[in-house]
């Protein structure tokens, strides 16, 4: 189940047990390689969080704003949505990307 | 029959630039965002009056779906003089059978979740293209059911988000969800361990080629 959790956000891990299974040897190993998982769950876990914010704070927005000056309700709803997204981009390239093809 | 098998003979039409450019080009994300943002709020603002407050349909005191039953029977019913509100009869027939098998108990549950949900996935911009398809679709109904209101804008939105579907979920959840998961015809990450789990002995699906890869 995890090791489609992680594929979701990059496909990081299926590339690396694609190695595994190739014979190749994986990078980093062992603690290393743990903590690399950690941090990618971890940056996994938050993404997540952060969408389901989003989606929150436009579900409390209509339900207690309703349909009254829809453009202010729209407001931050849209930068909610682009926040989350930003910071999706630079944690998949810090955490994702830097991992694999930085070094 | 040769004029048909040279007509018809894996002859592939290629779109023009500007379709092109519209419905698969991020460049133009910001703007399906927009749309995507808009039609996801008017959605959750639809399904908030269903499942919140009082006149909501679900989760009542009493019998759920009173809210819709109400608005089936205004649908199907004939006037006297002027039009009906249903144009075809093999509708009216279907929310009639609805009707009379109090149907509206659960599938009030239906439409005011599905109402949220499509308003959500909207506006996170998660399986976009489902989400507007699934709008569309009720959009559609309501249009059937006599009830114009918004639905003819938002219908027309939902088929455009839908039409754009590789892009105007990129600014959201999308632009992760689409390659982890992949395509019927091009399966992602997931898609493949998957397979390998499974152990179907099959070969790897190929990977979408990651960002920043040169």
């Amino acid at each position: 189940m995890g090791y489609v959790l992680i594929a979701l956000v990059d496909g990081t891990l299926a590339l690396d047990n694609r190695h595994e299974a190739s014979g190749e040897e994986a990078e980093p190993t062992g603690e290393g390689r743990r903590e690399e998982t950690v941090t990618k769950l971890t940056a996994l876990i938050l993404g997540v969080a952060a969408w389901a914010a989003v989606a929150g704070l436009a579900v409390v927005i209509a339900f207690n704003m309703g349909s009254k000056n829809q453009v202010l309700m729209f407001l931050p709803i849209l930068i909610g949505v682009v926040v989350a997204w930003g910071i999706g981009e630079v944690v998949t390239e810090h955490v994702f990307n830097g991992t694999k093809e930085g070094a | 029959m040769a004029a048909f098998n040279k007509a018809f003979h894996k002859r592939e039409l290629h779109d023009p630039g500007p379709v092109r450019a519209i419905f698969s080009n991020t460049w133009l994300a910001p703007l399906w965002l927009l749309a995507r943002v808009y039609l996801g709020y008017q959605w959750i603002l639809a399904g908030s009056h269903k499942v919140w407050g009082d006149q909501r349909w679900i989760a009542r005191d009493g019998p759920d779906g009173l809210g819709l039953k109400a608005f089936w029977d205004k649908a199907i019913a004939i006037p006297a003089q002027g039009s009906p509100a249903i144009k075809y009869d093999w509708y009216r027939e279907f929310l009639k059978y609805m009707d009379t098998h109090a149907w509206y108990h659960w599938f009030a549950w239906v439409i005011a979740v599905g109402e949220m949900t499509v308003g959500v996935l909207l506006i996170v911009g998660a399986f976009t293209g489902l989400a507007a398809l699934v709008g569309a679709t009720m959009n559609f109904n309501f249009m059937l059911a006599g009830s114009a209101s918004t639905n003819p804008v938002l219908f027309i939105l939902a088929i455009l988000i839908l039409l754009g579907w590789k892009v105007s979920g990129w600014i959201g959840v999308d632009r992760w969800l689409l390659p982890a998961l992949g395509t019927p015809w091009e399966p992602g990450p997931a898609g493949a361990a998957s397979a390998h789990e499974g152990g179907d002995g099959g070969p790897t699906p190929r990977l979408t080629p990651r960002r920043g890869t040169t």
